[in-house]
């Protein structure tokens, strides 16, 4: 819930500020905050797989749930456009 | 940006190797959750940002709306198929990876963060991180034969900013409103599905 609040107070904030050089701020901030929270996630990772041949079949997962929906999402707007004839 | 997702993995990866106290790294690691808020904070305030894509809602957004469904349905339908697969993930851990709709930092921290496992964390991560590089790879070779769609699916959220020039090179300026809109629209459901998608 709390996670909800602080995207709903972002927008709210978001709305109100017409600074562009706040937005190129929060735009280099977001990249640092990414950075951070991947590298702590690489930490944990260090702990949790102490062989590399573990991370082979997280790989091939990772590729099957990163292609297949997106390819899904394409054939059924393509179905879409092809059944309505509408852009 | 995939280049500095990429590195600070690795770059975390190898750290961690390096330090022999586990005490310390469970320490650094509880700092992902402040991390994380703020993250959330800035990426609302990028959302605000776009006024033009909150002004012309009205007009486009039904036509707008299809990509955004579209998407939903792929990641729903895809889940299902993969979560049959023997010895995959259940389908709540495929739907909710699903959901990070290319927004690889914010959801796989979220999964990451629901699952108490790195192992799912970093396959969030590394599926949406080639989802978006998949997307910077297909916009160029497809966007003659099948228009904005290819990249938009592909791209999710990131349509509204890193894949946005890119969609705009290829299939003209008009098309950015679809972009916008159906970016904006994925980066407001990917808080409320990953959790949702993950409780089912």
């Amino acid at each position: 819930m709390l996670i909800f609040l602080i995207l709903l107070l972002g927008i709210y904030i978001g709305t109100l500020i017409n600074n562009l050089k706040i937005q190129h701020l929060n735009n280099k901030i977001q990249i640092v905050l990414m950075g951070l929270l991947i590298f702590l996630m690489g930490l944990s990772l260090s702990k949790t797989i102490t062989d590399l041949s573990e991370f082979l079949p997280l790989i091939k997962r990772a590729a099957l749930l990163g292609t297949l929906p997106s390819i899904l999402a394409v054939l059924i707007i393509l179905y879409l456009k092809y059944h309505f004839k509408k852009p | 940006m995939v280049f500095v997702t990429v590195f600070a993995l690795i770059f975390g990866f190898i750290t961690g190797t390096f330090f022999k106290s586990n005490e310390l790294i469970m320490s650094l690691t509880d700092l992902s959750t402040p991390t994380l808020y703020l993250l959330i904070f800035s990426a609302g305030l990028s959302v605000g940002f776009c006024k033009t894509a909150f002004k012309s809602l009205s007009g486009k957004f039904l036509n707008a709306l299809i990509y955004p469904i579209a998407i939903v349905l792929g990641a729903f339908i895809s889940s299902v198929i993969l979560s049959l697969i023997p010895n995959f993930l259940p389908f709540n851990s495929c739907l909710s990876i699903s959901c990070g709709f290319g927004w690889y930092s914010l959801s796989s921290s979220l999964v990451t963060e629901l699952s108490g496992s790195a192992k799912i964390g970093t396959i969030c991560l590394l599926s949406n991180l080639i989802r978006e590089l998949l997307a910077f790879i297909l916009i160029p070779t497809t966007s003659k034969k099948y228009g904005i769609s290819v990249g938009l699916c592909f791209s999710g959220t990131t349509a509204q900013d890193t894949a946005l020039p890119f969609i705009i090179k290829y299939n003209g300026e008009d098309c950015a409103i679809y972009c916008l809109l159906s970016g904006v629209v994925c980066s407001l459901l990917v808080p409320f599905l990953v959790r949702i998608s993950y409780l089912m």
